[in-house]
């Protein structure tokens, strides 16, 4: 339990991090503290987040329709 | 009993081993994992110059005034889709065993996938002729990186399109084969448009 609430403790406060973030000039990601440049990053990172997710996905849904249509067949 | 039994196991080990079927063959299965770590690495280059150009703002234009060739790169644009529709054509003559028709498809997406890079190819040197290189400025830098690495990826898809006419001539391009060369050549000329309009068109 104490763990526990610790990890939620963490988790909190990393998010107030997040919330409280300002642009930073020395950013090394970003490079520049132009809003442009905060939401190019922030898109970005949103898609190749997203990418392996998705491709991966679909590569087992491929995968398991496959086995259904053939274990159909068999029926 | 011992011997009776463990060769009952065997047989029916062997029994279920003929049961199972596969359901997609090793090619397209390893393929598939290929255009995924593909689409990773594009989608990685294509962040990096997002990020790049935003930080760049309205300084971002080729250098010394060089106005791309739009037209030029839009009708090889087109030539790639015709040499993806080539190759799904190709499938299509392969699932009615229709050999000309094989040929015919497989040889006109090799062409025009080799008429691509030779397209770019010339255009690159008309650019660099005019000072732009990688190390002319930043835009160059990520033009050549971006479109270089495309073109890496068109040069590949060509050989294996060759190997495919090869297996082809020596009658050995089964459907898995095919369906794993499309796999890769599709995602050449899917990544294509999106790498097109975000270099040449600041989408």
């Amino acid at each position: 339990m104490h763990v526990y609430e610790n990890r939620l403790f963490s988790t909190m406060l990393y998010c107030l991090f997040l919330i409280s973030s300002e642009r930073a000039f020395s950013c090394t990601a970003c490079g520049f503290g132009f809003d442009e440049t905060r939401n190019a990053f922030l898109w970005t990172t949103l898609i190749m987040s997203a990418v392996p997710l998705l491709s991966i996905g679909a590569l087992i849904y491929f995968l398991v329709k496959r086995y259904r249509a053939d274990k159909f067949k068999e029926i | 009993m011992i011997a009776t039994n463990s060769s009952r196991v065997t047989r029916n080990a062997e029994i279920s081993v003929d049961k199972q079927q596969q359901i997609i063959s090793n090619a397209f299965f390893g393929t598939s994992v290929f255009v995924i770590v593909e689409l990773m690495y594009f989608t990685s280059l294509i962040s990096a110059f997002v990020v790049v150009r935003a930080g760049i703002g309205d300084a971002w234009v080729p250098p010394y005034n060089i106005r791309l060739p739009f037209v030029l790169t839009s009708i090889n644009t087109l030539l790639l889709f015709l040499s993806g529709i080539s190759l799904f054509l190709c499938s299509l003559q392969l699932k009615k065993n229709n050999w000309h028709g094989v040929k015919f498809f497989l040889l006109g997406s090799i062409l025009l996938g080799s008429c691509f890079l030779v397209v770019q190819g010339v255009e690159w040197v008309q650019l660099i002729k005019l000072g732009m290189t990688m190390t002319s400025s930043v835009f160059g830098a990520m033009f050549f990186l971006l479109l270089g690495s495309h073109a890496i990826h068109v040069l590949g898809g060509v050989v294996a399109l060759l190997l495919g006419f090869y297996w082809f001539q020596t009658g050995r391009l089964s459907v898995p084969r095919l369906n794993s060369l499309q796999l890769y050549w599709y995602l050449v000329v899917t990544v294509w448009p999106i790498l097109y309009a975000l270099v040449y068109f600041k989408w």
